[in-house]
């Protein structure tokens, strides 16, 4: 579903050069949870913009569905959905049902498809109650909820959480985490980016660390944690990282 | 093609729906000037009637040999029954001075009249030549107004006197050389052709700052208030195409900024209508072209594209709203500093080849619409210029929008 080959993202600022992500290979399959674990410049947000098409790599491609992130942009975009973490962004002066109905719009679903959607995700949500008023009023995890709506409310197949918890309160936080529960469950393709090592252990099937944009190690937890020769997720991440070491 | 108009035509309706729920951009967009110009044009007209007031209630003196002569009842009475008697409107008002030259500098008095000392015998002598001059200090308005309405009676008088002499069968031409004649001291007073000249300066200063600078306030919300908000990234992965965003983002700005220039427009018109007895003679006069209107209309057009695609590429180079504004408020000092500098220009000194210059181009393309003076080479080539300018600019605004550092920045 999501395959990532060989790829590295330079940036070129006047004649010095900064390689963000270098040579990355990893494959997300169908109802599997993938982290991308790595502390902050690591790489992860690059990876996860050159998978929603909004940066292109210098190397290797991208492959969401099939389609390739730079010849066949619109496609890919038409098959993700997007959350970000931190502040979630909404129009505080759209309702949270524009604010839902107009990233469905923007995805190319027609009047019937949108309001059937809504029914449902507000359903799933419970956003009932306040569908039709301003997201400005809203508290953090109303927001939040509208959020997980509008990513989703296309129905994509690959899923992309960019520290979707940053910033969150615990009960918030155990919304969004539930919410990708719910999204495995479904079948989606997650791509989880995080530095948040107890949430990848709750929730992913697979990881990789990255530093420095390079891969450090790749594979399910416990293979993870056999080859750092460590009990935990947290632990083998700061062998690798902290210490340098392996 | 029909997904990316659709696609246009989803964001366009989502950023206007946005823009016109914004009070703060309502108030600044159409509020503010509905209210400002009414208050600004009622000041004025205020102070007008003021002036106008002591235009027909002038406090003057009568002057003889450098010395005010106010007091003397037989001049008086002879002013009041011969010559102000002429214009019953007017009421006037004697006073005695000491020094009537500072008088008039301290606005004691408006007018002073000097009076030939043997005006009573000349006057009732038909052979001979009457000199009288009007004195008014021309920094004063008041002074100003009251010296032309005092000027204009004279002037009545002096056609009254010439008329009696001819009745009275005197020889024509010594009559001629003895005719009352008024002294030269105040300048003639400037008269714009039929059009009020308050509509020769505004307009088009208004209609030139609001056309760039009225949506300045949407557009800088439109991109880096966006990405203030986090809602940047996940509008640009979403399946519409950068074009139709950044088209309809383009066309949100043209049309804030055309709403706010006609909103303006009409104020000052309605400002006039409610001030008419003052200010608004010279509405009734208007008669404008047709075509020459459209070409206008065009080049305003076209110069909205020019500086909403500029407006677009400074929010789209900023990474905060704050950001985005203080870039806008510089490009904002074009316009200000063209538009009132070109607000005296008389069009009948422009040379062909301002055409060139954006801004002013369309100040004198404006100006030549209200008075009359269609030179078409000139209209049609500053809008020839003009769209090249705006094709330019969004051609630009549409490379930056390609760009990685729209996100990365």
């Amino acid at each position: 579903m999501l395959e990532v080959n060989n790829v590295s993202k330079v940036f070129k600022k006047g004649d010095k050069e900064f390689v963000a992500v270098d040579s990355l290979n990893f494959s997300v399959k169908a109802g599997e949870i993938f982290g991308l674990i790595g502390t902050n410049g690591a790489g992860k947000t690059t990876t996860m913009r050159m998978i929603a098409t909004t940066l292109k790599p210098s190397a290797g491609n991208i492959k969401v569905c099939g389609f390739d992130t730079v010849k066949q942009d619109e496609q890919v975009r038409n098959n993700i959905g997007i959350l970000f973490g931190g502040d979630t962004g909404l129009y505080d002066r759209l309702t949270a049902r524009e604010n839902i109905r107009y990233f469905g719009e923007l995805n190319g679903m027609d009047e019937y498809e949108i309001e059937k959607q809504i029914e449902l995700l507000s359903q799933a949500f419970g956003l009932k109650d306040y569908l039709d008023r301003r997201c400005g009023n809203f508290s953090r995890g109303m927001k939040q909820k509208t959020s997980f709506a509008r990513a989703i409310i296309h129905n994509p197949q690959v899923m992309l959480f960019d520290e979707p918890t940053s910033g969150l309160d615990i009960l918030a936080s155990e919304e969004v985490l539930d919410f990708i529960k719910q999204c495995k469950k479904m079948g989606k393709t997650i791509l989880l980016s995080s530095h948040n090592m107890q949430e990848v252990e709750e929730l992913c099937d697979r990881a990789l660390i990255i530093d420095k944009g390079q891969t450090k190690v790749q594979g399910t937890l416990p293979q993870i944690n056999e080859f750092c020769g460590c009990d935990s997720i947290k632990e083998s991440f700061i062998k690798l990282v902290k210490r340098g070491e392996l | 093609m029909n997904k990316k108009f659709k696609q246009y035509g989803v964001v366009l309706k989502k950023e206007l729906k946005d823009a016109f729920r914004d009070k703060k951009s309502i108030f600044a967009t159409f509020v503010l000037p509905l209210l400002l110009f009414p208050i600004f044009f009622l000041i004025i007209s205020l102070s007008a009637n003021s002036v106008n007031e002591k235009a027909v209630n002038p406090k003057l003196t009568l002057v003889q040999n450098e010395i005010s002569v106010a007091a003397d009842s037989t001049l008086r009475e002879y002013f009041d029954n011969n010559v102000f008697v002429l214009n019953p409107n007017l009421k006037v008002e004697y006073v005695e001075c000491v020094d009537f030259k500072q008088s008039l500098i301290d606005n004691d008095i408006y007018v002073a009249i000097v009076v030939p000392e043997d005006f009573l015998e000349s006057i009732a002598d038909s052979s001979k030549t009457v000199q009288l001059a009007v004195i008014y200090d021309d920094r004063s308005t008041s002074g100003s107004t009251a010296a032309a309405s005092v000027s204009a009676v004279l002037q009545m008088f002096s056609d009254k006197v010439l008329s009696n002499r001819v009745g009275a069968d005197v020889d024509l031409t010594p009559v001629k050389n003895s005719v009352l004649s008024l002294s030269d001291v105040y300048p003639e007073i400037k008269r714009y052709g039929t059009n009020s000249p308050l509509l020769h300066l505004i307009i088009p200063m208004l209609l030139t700052l609001l056309i760039t600078i009225g949506g300045a306030s949407i557009a800088t919300d439109l991109i880096a208030g966006e990405k203030e908000r986090n809602t940047f990234e996940s509008l640009l992965s979403t399946s519409a195409s950068r074009f139709s965003i950044l088209s309809a983002k383009y066309s949100v700005i043209i049309i804030f900024s055309f709403l706010s220039a006609i909103t303006e427009v009409i104020s000052i018109i309605l400002s006039m209508l409610l001030t008419k007895d003052s200010l608004g003679e010279g509405l009734s006069s208007i008669s404008l072209p047709a075509d020459g209107v459209l070409l206008v209309v065009f080049n305003l057009l076209m110069l909205a594209g020019l500086f909403s695609s500029l407006l677009l590429l400074l929010t789209a180079s900023s990474k905060t709203l704050k950001e985005a504004q203080s870039k806008s408020t510089l490009v904002m000092f074009l316009p200000m500093i063209i538009a009132y500098a070109t607000m005296y220009l008389d069009v009948a000194d422009v040379s062909m080849w301002t055409m060139c210059l954006p801004i002013y181009n369309v100040v004198v393309s404006i100006k030549m619409l209200l008075a009359g003076v269609m030179n078409y080479a000139y209209l049609w080539g500053s809008l020839a210029i003009n769209v090249a300018y705006a094709v330019g600019s969004v051609f630009l605004t549409m490379k930056t929008f390609s760009k990685e550092s729209l996100i990365t920045k």
